[in-house]
């Protein structure tokens, strides 16, 4: 998969996460009797969240990084910063109880993200193993 | 197309020619059956040349403009390029790098790690890594 591809599917992932998240914390608060009126530029600004967030994925391309785990610990912080930073920005939130919120969304999406990779490469994995047992050579 | 049989006299006589304006997968595929892997490949291995079919092929890479073919126990060097290999070998052998051609047939099995890295694993437990750009390519040729 060329690198464009790849920024753009982390786009895709990451905003439809956050507003999945979003959606999902606003139905929480619609049955605890609470109202969250968005901006007009929250959209927007969740769709460019997307693309900003896509970027740090080139570190986990980074091979002079080694163990992997080090490059999504590097990931991770440099997510966690950007959408801090975004947040403060768009005005996702204007208090330390807000900005927790959209923290445990950022953890919730970033864990989607890859719990959605993993599955698609697992289904890959499983129908090319399918398809190469039934034309494996006897060794 | 049209197929046609006629029957000969000795095996001697045996031969199939196939018209097609080209040399399409479905067609490699039918060659590689009637030739029954018999198809042989001259390599070099110290300094003398052998032949080797092609179907005892592992894994084909390219180091430093230079080719060397994989079996299951040993290495070869050829003279042939990596892309005049890919255009002659068959359906089931297939670029899986810039550097490298596998057979598909010798491949255990595959496993993704969680980097997008594919990692083959060939009957003879050696591990190859797959490009992910050539995993679309794999799952073409396996008709999936």
């Amino acid at each position: 998969m060329n690198k464009l591809k790849l920024l753009f599917l982390q786009t895709s992932f990451i905003s439809v996460g956050i507003f999945f998240g979003v959606g999902l914390t606003n139905l929480i608060m619609h049955f605890a009797g609470k109202t969250y009126i968005v901006e007009w530029y929250f959209l927007l600004s969740v769709i460019l969240a997307g693309m900003l967030c896509s970027l740090p994925s080139l570190i986990l391309y980074a091979e002079k990084i080694n163990p992997f785990f080090l490059r999504i610990i590097l990931h991770f912080c440099t997510l966690f910063a950007a959408v801090s930073l975004l947040g403060w920005l768009f005005k996702w939130y204007t208090a330390i109880t807000e900005y927790a919120v959209v923290m445990l969304i950022f953890v919730f999406v970033y864990i989607f993200v890859w719990i959605v990779t993993k599955w698609i490469y697992f289904k890959d994995d499983k129908e090319i193993n399918n398809a190469l047992n039934s034309i494996r050579d006897e060794d | 197309m049209q197929v046609t049989f006629e029957k000969v006299d000795s095996p001697e006589k045996e031969e199939a020619i196939i018209r097609a304006q080209s040399n399409t997968d479905d067609i490699k595929a039918a060659m590689e059956l009637l030739e029954g892997g018999k198809r042989k490949i001259p390599l070099l291995k110290d300094g003398e040349t052998v032949l080797m079919a092609v179907t005892s092929f592992y894994y084909i890479e390219s180091v430093d403009k230079r080719t060397y073919v994989y079996t299951r126990d040993d290495c070869f060097e050829t003279k042939l390029r990596l892309y005049e290999l890919e255009e002659t070998l068959g359906t089931y052998f297939l670029r899986i790098s810039k550097s490298m051609i596998v057979n598909l047939k010798k491949i255990k099995g595959v496993k993704s790690d969680l980097s997008g890295r594919m990692e083959a694993t060939m009957l003879n437990d050696e591990k190859i890594v797959i490009s992910r750009s050539y995993v679309k390519e794999i799952k073409r040729r396996l008709d999936l």
